[in-house]
């Protein structure tokens, strides 16, 4: 039962990460930490709590271009890390029941943030526990370089196994030593490059993602391969950014100035700083024109 | 003669050469035994200790020529040739584990080709074009000390400039940078012979890996500057001791005497290991002892003493003036100086200052390396009693630090802390690998680019052609420091033996005509304090009849919009600076 439970969430994990469209979140994390390259990541706007995550992103990315799907991949694959670890973690089929579908409700195996890599990791670190203490420090290091939100967790987590396993020599030396090294290397410079001062764009709405999508697809029509300028708020630009790579838009060129095609929220502010615009397409909240 | 790649390497070989010889002369004397690859270091450094002695009398007698160095030096080298015939094979220590060797050979050899070819290149380091070389190249054209010549920099203890000179006699600027890379090459091979030498070779070549490929450790070795020679020195005389520690042989502490001294001779900062090393030796219950190690720091210490009290009638000098008043430098400078020294610019708060020293490396200048972040973890080592005393050396041999911001005021501290590390870390599987892998890789120079500040002080590539002289020497010096391309104005228009004014330094290596720096002299603020009145015809009269201003200098506006009034007229301008003669 507990292996048919298993596969079950997988298999709505899977369809879940290739169905659902990408949210403002992912295309914000895509925009700032994947696409560019590495040397441009480190000096962003703003900090990269999932640092681990959007290394694993940006190899999936390469490996089977950019897609919903892929940008998930990994957070999928720890997803089925998860599941195994707690298959081996728990006796009691009930109990791996209810802790493979607790994780459904955050859909933290079909996001693409840390959050899922973490559990995974913090599972396996639970489940190599007492035996491979190193292996269990660097699983926890790793699960805070995941998705850094995840460090109060893990401190829990650790606070816990050196309770268990009390001897000062060894708690130390062989498992908060490795937890400590392994987040430091990920984490020391993208943390240390981090901005005092954290600046992201106002998130879109569900809706108004879906729109940006469907002027995508008007503008891909109106414009076929012909070079074009785009602008766009601040808002749209991440998500715009994430669909031109996804549909291999390459002819397009994002403008900060004057562009041939404007994607903007409805509001009347969105519009306002542009002048005199020949809205071609209006879905969602969010209008394409020209 | 232009200096050519064979010249250079010649010219730092044969001062290496001589200073292995002397050293080897040296332990033979004291009838010190040593295994093998200790010995040639040991060797290496005491070696250099008594050429820097031997070059300073030379200079006093101003017979500091090529001609007497080679003379002198093959003889050195003979003794000491004739001396290894009796000696027998030394032991050596016990073995690196095989991984380690590995590793340690690779990093080892992947930096030290990047520091060589650093160091090959023309000399473009602020300090090492400045005053370091620039008052090798004048004791060059003395033959020995340029006693009309008054400079703050001029009066330091400069006993790695004496180093220096023999190597330029024969190759120039890029054979003295080859000299300090000597010392950056011998301090991890040092470190490693340590860890074999007292049990934990895996930690100690940890420690090495972290400071031979240090950023500051690297751009500071592969330039003239003494930094790195001083954290040999001081290693090698922690090394001392603890060696002393165990065979309590008398002859031992008048050597780690003698390298104290040398220490005190290499910059005044690392004077700080003579209180140390007294300490330690009183510690260790051998108090009645601590005659002989001062004997040794004496030979040392005594001749830069006494040069600056006959010279300049302060011991101390550029220091101490309130004690040792003098027409040289005053009290007021020098506290305005000191205090200059002291402060981080522009750090908007004390929590900036780890990531500065560490990852950011703009303001202070140069940086640690992030791995370096993870210092407070030596702690560990604390329950250890090598691990304390490695701390305590730490420790106060990063007291000078406190007294200047630079990052490379640290470095003689980097080895100490940095074994702390390994021995915290030590017993932690996989750890020490991991990290001096990862310290490798992103202290490249390549990677470097990606993270720290574009100002950082680092090396920034491998210039093979500049190295290799396949790109003229001047166009390299030019692309690197802007006041070079006044160099053919200057020589053209300045008769030798005139003086020129500056505010700001210069680079002094480069030109053979001395500079009065404003802030550097007694005769500078008389001239800087003439300026502003616009008595230029004062200026005239003091023996300075031209004037190199930088745009960015206070008068510098008023000069160029109106050289008449000011009674100067404009010779040259370049790269934001120009040059005036006093008519």
């Amino acid at each position: 039962m507990a292996l048919v439970a298993l596969v079950a969430v997988f298999t709505g994990e899977a369809w879940l990460a290739a169905a659902r469209p990408i949210t403002p979140a992912e295309a914000l994390a895509y925009d700032r930490f994947v696409r560019p390259p590495m040397r441009e990541t480190l000096h962003q706007p703003s900090r990269n709590p999932d640092v681990l995550y959007t290394l694993l992103e940006k190899r999936s990315v390469g490996l089977f271009r950019v897609s919903e799907f892929s940008i998930r991949l990994p957070a999928l694959l720890a997803g089925g890390w998860y599941l195994w670890a707690i298959r081996r973690l728990c006796r009691r089929s009930l109990l791996v029941v209810a802790l493979a579908v607790a994780p459904l409700a955050w859909q933290c195996f079909s996001t693409a943030n840390g959050l899922g890599l973490a559990l995974a990791l913090a599972a396996w670190a639970l489940e190599a526990v007492p035996k491979k203490l190193n292996w269990a420090g660097v699983c926890l290091g790793l699960a805070v370089a995941a998705h850094l939100p995840f460090a109060i967790a893990v401190a829990m987590i650790a606070a816990m196994i050196v309770w268990r396993n009390f001897r000062w020599d060894r708690a130390v030396e062989g498992f908060l030593i490795p937890a400590l090294v392994a987040a430091f290397l990920l984490l020391v410079l993208p943390l240390s490059l981090a901005p005092d001062t954290p600046s992201a764009p106002p998130e879109l709405t569900s809706a108004e993602v879906k729109g940006v999508r469907a002027a995508v697809e008007v503008l891909r029509r109106e414009s076929g391969t012909k070079p074009i300028q785009v602008g766009a708020s601040a808002a749209v630009a991440p998500v715009l950014r994430f669909y031109r790579a996804r549909f291999r838009l390459a002819s397009w060129q994002f403008s900060d100035g004057s562009a041939d095609y404007y994607v903007l929220p409805a509001s009347a502010a969105g519009l306002a700083g542009h002048g005199q615009l020949v809205v071609l397409h209006r879905d969602g909240g969010i209008v394409l024109a020209q | 003669m232009a200096p050519t790649p064979v010249s250079a390497i010649f010219g730092a070989g044969f001062t290496v050469a001589v200073s292995m010889a002397l050293g080897f002369l040296l332990l033979g004397c004291l009838r010190l035994q040593f295994h093998r690859t200790e010995a040639a270091l040991l060797a290496f450094v005491s070696g250099s200790a008594s050429l820097s002695l031997g070059v300073f009398f030379l200079c006093l007698v101003h017979q500091a020529r090529p001609v007497a160095f080679a003379f002198l030096g093959a003889a050195a080298i003979g003794c000491a040739i004739w001396q290894a015939r009796k000696q027998p094979e030394r032991a050596a220590l016990p073995e690196m584990p095989a991984v380690w060797r590995a590793l340690f050979g690779v990093v080892m050899l992947a930096f030290f080709l990047c520091y060589f070819i650093n160091a090959m290149a023309p000399e473009v380091s602020p300090d090492g074009s400045g005053y370091h070389l620039g008052n090798v190249a004048r004791y060059v054209r003395n033959a020995g000390f340029a006693w009309d010549f008054h400079s703050i920099y001029a009066s330091l203890s400069q006993g790695m400039e004496m180093l220096f000179l023999v190597a330029f006699s024969f190759g120039k600027h890029s054979s003295a940078a080859l000299v300090e890379v000597a010392f950056q090459v011998a301090l991890p091979l040092l470190m490693v012979c340590y860890g074999r030498r007292f049990g934990f070779p895996r930690a100690a070549a940890f420690a090495a890996i972290l400071t031979f490929a240090c950023p500051v450790v690297g751009i500071t070795g592969s330039s003239a500057y003494v930094d790195v020679g001083i954290a040999t020195l001081l290693f090698a005389v922690f090394y001392l001791l603890q060696v002393w520690n165990e065979e309590k042989f008398i002859n031992l502490l008048f050597l780690i005497g003698l390298l104290c001294g040398f220490c005190y001779a290499l910059k005044y900062t690392a004077g700080v290991v003579l209180p140390f090393a007294m300490g330690f030796v009183w510690w260790r219950r051998a108090g009645r002892r601590v005659p002989i190690l001062l004997l040794g720091a004496a030979i040392l210490i005594t001749p830069w003493v006494l040069r600056n009290w006959l010279w300049l009638g302060n011991p101390a000098a550029p220091f101490l003036n309130h004690w040792f008043p003098n027409p040289y430098w005053t009290d007021r400078l020098e506290g305005s100086y000191l205090s200059g020294l002291a402060h981080y610019p522009h750090v908007k708060s004390y929590l900036d200052i780890p990531l500065q020293l560490t990852v950011i490396g703009g303001l202070v200048p140069g940086l640690l390396g992030p791995i370096f972040l993870l210092a407070p973890i030596s702690l560990l080592a604390l329950r250890q009693s090598q691990g304390r005393r490695l701390w305590l050396a730490g420790a106060v041999f990063a007291i000078p630090a406190l007294f200047n911001t630079e990052v490379r005021f640290l470095i003689p501290s980097v080895p100490f802390f940095a074994l702390a590390m390994g021995l915290a870390l030590e017993n932690s599987w996989g750890v020490l690998p991991v990290l001096a892998v990862f310290h490798a890789v992103i202290s490249w120079p390549s990677v470097l680019d990606v993270y720290c500040d574009p100002n950082a002080w680092r090396i920034r590539g491998l210039p093979v052609r500049a190295a290799l002289r396949l790109e003229p020497e001047s166009s390299y010096i030019a692309a690197h420091i802007g006041d070079y391309a006044l160099k053919p104005a200057i020589e053209q228009a300045v008769p030798p033996g005139e003086r020129i004014f500056s505010f700001a330094g210069r680079p002094a290596a480069y030109l053979d005509r001395d500079i009065i720096v404003g802030y550097e002299s007694s005769l500078g603020e008389q001239v800087s304090q003439l300026l502003e009145r616009h008595a230029t015809q004062e200026v005239k009269a003091l023996g300075i009849r031209y004037l190199w201003i930088n745009h960015s200098d206070a008068l510098a506006a008023g000069m160029r919009s109106d050289p008449k009034s000011w009674g100067i007229r404009q010779l040259a301008e370049a790269n934001g600076t120009t040059f005036y003669r006093i008519e």
